[in-house]
């Protein structure tokens, strides 16, 4: 047992190893380091700053100062904030127990409501408790975390029942010891709340999945036809079983909670490793970003750890002594993988970064490659798409989502005509303007006017009597309709100086549904470009993984472990950071498909690979092997349409994940950036102290637009899923 | 000989998607003290549903209803609930399942899962441990005493078929339903099986309804046998009268179907179903 814990830990040793020099060279790829600040200060001489130089080892290369790094870091010494003025090892100490706290507290949370909640679902399994409880459940895997943690912002801003943010009171430091504690889970209940609700959804619908496979099970029989009150067959004989798989996902849980915390932790304002990673990031606080990762990083390995070790104890089928032995070769391998690793970051450094042609010619490659893949995606998918469009109309939950998208896309694709201003159209004296209302009057809709009363807190009152007619095709602003025709028309307006605000204005009077049309275009087509570029790697990649096998099966599966065990968010933004000084502003989409891209790409190919090694040993290939045919032609002809209809379904599926992404970059502040709208960075406007306080809840609407987005591809790619695979269906019918 | 179970017009019906599947389509039997009864039939023809119906351990109406009565000595078992119903399954009534490598629960030791028949049904055991042993000894596990904190995917697949039996002997039934115990095992593990069932049912005078697809292994071991087809009881009679005189075709067809050991044959036999009437 503890021979095999070591033995595990020792594994990780590389990875840890490889992830901090891929933070390294992501934080050396920018230019500007974190004496950045003390650069633009003019008290602080040349001398001085050359003198902090050299003592940070800036004037090396960053290969010099990765090793200097490393060797500290062996002995726990992680080197020195800038920001922070202390020992980063002192400040993650500081930091680590607010997020273990709080991962814990919400996973235990999850637990507690979503057990018993999805046994329940599975033994009245079709029952109206079984319908509400999936249904809820659904809904709330499509919620974005920050959009519900706004939502509890609101919530305590408006009824006091919670504090809004932060560990805890000013007063605590003042208070009796009991009142502290109780002042700190007082402080602790919003955020576990709200990062365990997206647990609690989760975790309910695996655990039903679960559990109703065992009630199915055989044993289950056995337990009945040997007298067993229903209660023991339920709660022992099939609860015992439906565990195990259950504790499997506990490793995914953890990394989905580090990376949650992230964005809780900003919002709600407390301070742990993610909020504090999220500044290091923004300061380019080299030694505690590198540091923040690798715990991070740590925290998940152990996470995954830890549910190996559980699942252990509880399947008495998994015995842990597997196929870990150590040889010469394998220590060779290992040893031989971190070279080459360091050697690959040490020549993609020596490419020339700064230089403009050179980005130049690397986005062609990259449009050019979007080109092709886009070609290639459509030619896959589109004869699966032929067999499974009838059947899928046939379905009401298919038919119905796939209308929602298309006129949402409808809708971004003809945004400038169908909204009455542009995105950037201000109107200063329209601060916080509420909703307009609409009525029929003198035979046509006209609006109501509103005045002004008190500007400092945005209060409107309508004006008795007082309308004006809305226009229908007026001429406005001029834009290009599909981007080449240029047109003045807007389908509806109202005369100059009124305006119209179907959904709200923004604090500085721009119209939020404008904005909310203008922003759509980014989230829908994001998801779509991104899907195609992870698709078009990911099947590369992952297709010859698993068809060639061998080195670079080994190398390409080495390459998605490390990425998938840095905590999502963490890497986004590292990404964002490092990639950000070489892209023009106008150009922030770009960056962000190019960041997404990056990491979206491995679970393809994982999941790719494994279906390629399935097909692969069927015997139609062996035949077609045997009978001398070209391996491009097997995967031609052979493999790839026996895996395209899982390309269509993992495409759909993992639209939401592109669409969160950009979402939680543009509110973080690291996406689109103002005057640009999009839905996430809409939503960042929400967080305004002011907002919450006075209730003005049309700002919220670009969260709902995202969780209308995300459920309608779940919905769709779930529905594709059970007419592919009716296998996988996931029983939310009888 | 005494009738021990009776079963009237037992009729199970499926419902689902909108059709209704008649799975058994009124059929009696008696089954005889100290008797062993075969049932024969094909996939389909309603033999497992009916071992299942003897305790309702069929799904709840309305997927699946049970009509007609099982008499155990008086009284009618579809007409129990609960704790009555719970009295009888395994303490009255044992099974033994066909794949015993799922029906035995993989996350309990075998001698946990003895244990529970025996904690319900005969609290009266002072010594459990020893009565384990005693049990799988007598099915014919070898050191016993070594083997009780094994897990089922610790033992092969007959020594797993042995547990599932030392179980349901566990209770001392007064029938043991076996539902085609051997037919997930290798062939000479079979004829263990079979061989160890027979020796059982001597020793502990019991009444065992054997569940089969094969005619081969009710030749040896049956007293009577019950020929089903479609749900239906198309003969039944005593084991040698249907082996050697069978009347209704189907039964000849299935006969048929038994290779022979020296018969010369490119292609084994298979039922015509345009002959049966």
């Amino acid at each position: 047992m503890i021979g095999y814990i070591l033995r595990r830990l020792s594994i990780t040793i590389p990875t840890l190893l490889v992830i901090s020099l891929l933070v390294f060279f992501l934080m050396n790829l920018a230019p500007g380091d974190f004496l950045d600040t003390a650069r633009a200060q003019r008290d602080i001489s040349p001398e001085v700053i050359q003198k902090l130089e050299k003592d940070y080892g800036l004037d090396k290369p960053w290969t010099i100062q990765y090793v200097r790094w490393l060797q500290k870091a062996v002995v726990l010494d992680f080197g020195y904030s800038w920001t922070y003025k202390v020992d980063v090892s002192d400040l993650l100490i500081q930091r680590v127990p607010a997020t273990i706290g709080l991962a814990l507290a919400s996973l235990l949370l999850a637990w507690i409501i979503a057990l018993p909640l999805g046994v329940l679902a599975a033994i009245y399994k079709g029952s109206i408790f079984d319908r509400i409880s999936s249904g809820l459940a659904y809904a709330a895997i499509s919620l974005p975390e920050f959009f519900v943690a706004l939502l509890a912002l609101y919530f305590a801003a408006a009824t006091g029942l919670f504090p809004v943010g932060g560990l805890s009171s000013i007063t605590s430091d003042f208070m009796p010891a009991h009142l502290q504690v109780l002042d700190y889970f007082w402080h602790l209940a919003l955020p576990t709340l709200v990062l365990g609700l997206g647990g609690v959804a989760g975790t309910m619908r695996i655990m039903r999945a679960t559990f109703l496979d065992s009630i199915r099970a055989e044993y289950v029989t056995t337990a009945r036809a040997k007298g067993l009150s229903e209660f023991t067959v339920m709660f022992k004989h099939a609860l015992r079983n439906a565990i195990n798989p259950f504790i499997t996902s506990l490793g995914f849980a953890f990394s989905g909670l580090l990376s949650g915390s992230l964005m809780i932790e900003n919002i709600f304002n407390y301070p742990g490793l993610g909020q504090l990673t999220y500044q290091a990031f923004l300061k380019q606080d080299q030694y505690l970003v590198l540091a923040a990762v690798v715990l991070g990083a740590t925290m998940l390995i152990l996470g995954n750890l830890l549910a190996d070790l559980l699942l252990a104890a509880s399947d008495p089928r998994i015995r842990l002594e597997q196929r870990l032995t150590y040889t010469k070769k394998r220590i060779l391998i290992v040893f031989l993988t971190i070279l080459g690793a360091a050697l690959f970051f040490y020549l993609l450094s020596l490419l020339p970064w700064s230089s403009k042609v050179f980005w130049h010619n690397l986005k062609n490659v990259g449009f050019v490659l979007l080109t092709g893949g886009g070609l290639f995606v459509i030619w896959t998918a589109l004869p699966v798409l032929r067999t499974i469009l009838p059947r899928l109309l046939k379905s009401t939950v298919g038919s119905l989502s796939l209308a929602l998208l298309l006129l949402l896309y409808a809708m971004a694709l003809f945004s400038p005509f169908l909204a009455p201003y542009s995105s950037s159209n201000q109107s200063l004296s329209h601060s916080y303007h509420p909703p307009t209302k609409i009525l029929w009057k003198d035979g046509g809709l006209q609006i109501q006017i509103y005045k002004n009363m008190d500007k400092t807190i945005a209060q409107y009152e309508p004006i008795q009597d007082s309308t004006t007619p809305i226009r229908w095709f007026v001429q406005g602003e001029p834009y290009k309709l599909l981007g080449f025709i240029p047109s003045t028309t807007h389908l509806f307006g109202v005369d100059s100086p009124h305006r119209i605000y179907l959904a709200g204005s923004d604090p500085t009077g721009r119209d939020v549904f404008s904005r909310l049309l203008d922003g759509s275009r980014i989230s829908l087509s994001l998801g779509l470009i991104g899907v195609t570029i992870t698709m078009t790697l990911g099947f590369i990649i992952g297709g010859l993984s698993g068809y060639l096998g061998g080195v670079f099966d080994n190398i390409a599966m080495r390459a998605t472990e490390i990425i998938m065990s840095i905590p999502g968010l963490y890497l986004l933004i590292a990404l964002r950071s490092a990639l950000s000084p070489f892209f023009e502003p106008g150009e922030m989409f770009l960056l962000i498909v190019v960041v997404l891209s990056f990491i979206g790409w491995t679970g393809t190919a994982r999941v790719i690979r494994g279906m390629t090694l399935s097909v692969r040993q069927r015997a139609f290939v062996l035949a077609a092997e045997s009978m001398g045919q070209s391996r491009t032609r097997i995967l031609q002809k052979h493999v790839l349409p026996n895996i395209a209809s899982y390309l269509v379904i993992s495409a759909t599926l993992s639209i939401p994940g592109y669409i969160l992404g950009e979402a939680s970059l543009s509110f973080l502040g690291l996406g689109i950036q103002e005057p640009s709208a999009s839905w996430g960075l809409m939503l960042a406007q929400a967080q305004e102290m002011k907002v919450l306080m006075l209730g003005f809840l049309w700002l919220f609407l670009p969260g709902f637009m995202i969780f209308l987005v995300v459920i309608a591809f779940n919905l769709l790619g779930d529905e594709l899923r059970d007419i592919i695979d009716p296998k996988f269906r996931t029983d939310t019918r009888t | 000989m005494s009738t021990l179970l009776d079963i009237k017009d037992l009729s199970i019906v499926f419902q689902g998607n909108g059709e209704t599947l008649t799975a058994v389509d009124r059929i009696s039997f008696p089954v005889n003290k100290g008797e062993t009864l075969a049932i024969v039939g094909e996939s389909g023809s309603g033999k497992s549903v009916t071992a299942l119906a003897l305790t309702k351990l069929l799904p709840d109406p309305p997927v699946c209803q049970v009509g007609g009565s099982i008499f155990l000595e008086g009284t009618d078992i579809l007409s129990l609930r609960g704790e009555a119903l719970r009295k009888i399954r395994g303490k009255r009534i044992a099974y033994v399942f066909q794949e015993p490598s799922t029906s035995l629960n993989p996350v309990f030791s075998i001698s946990y899962q003895i244990a529970e028949a025996l904690l319900l049904h005969r609290p009266d055991v002072k010594d459990q441990k020893t009565e384990i042993i005693r049990l799988l000894d007598v099915v014919g596990i070898r050191q016993p005493e070594k083997r009780l904190n094994d897990y089922p995917h610790q033992l092969s697949g007959g020594m797993q078929q042995r547990v599932m039996i030392a179980m349901a002997l566990a209770c001392q039934p007064d029938i043991l339903v076996a539902d085609e115990p051997t037919t997930a095992l290798d062939v000479t593990i079979q004829a263990q099986i079979m061989d160890l069932l027979k020796e059982l049912k001597t020793k502990l005078s019991m009444s065992i309804i054997l569940i089969t697809h094969n005619f081969g292994i009710v030749s040896g071991f049956a007293d009577r046998v019950l020929v089903m087809y479609k749900g239906k009881i198309v003969e039944q009679g005593s084991a040698s009268d249907v082996l050697y005189n069978p009347q209704h075709p189907y039964t000849k067809a299935l006969i048929e179907c038994i290779p022979r050991l020296g018969q010369k044959k490119e292609r084994l036999t298979t039922i015509d179903y345009s002959k049966i009437v």
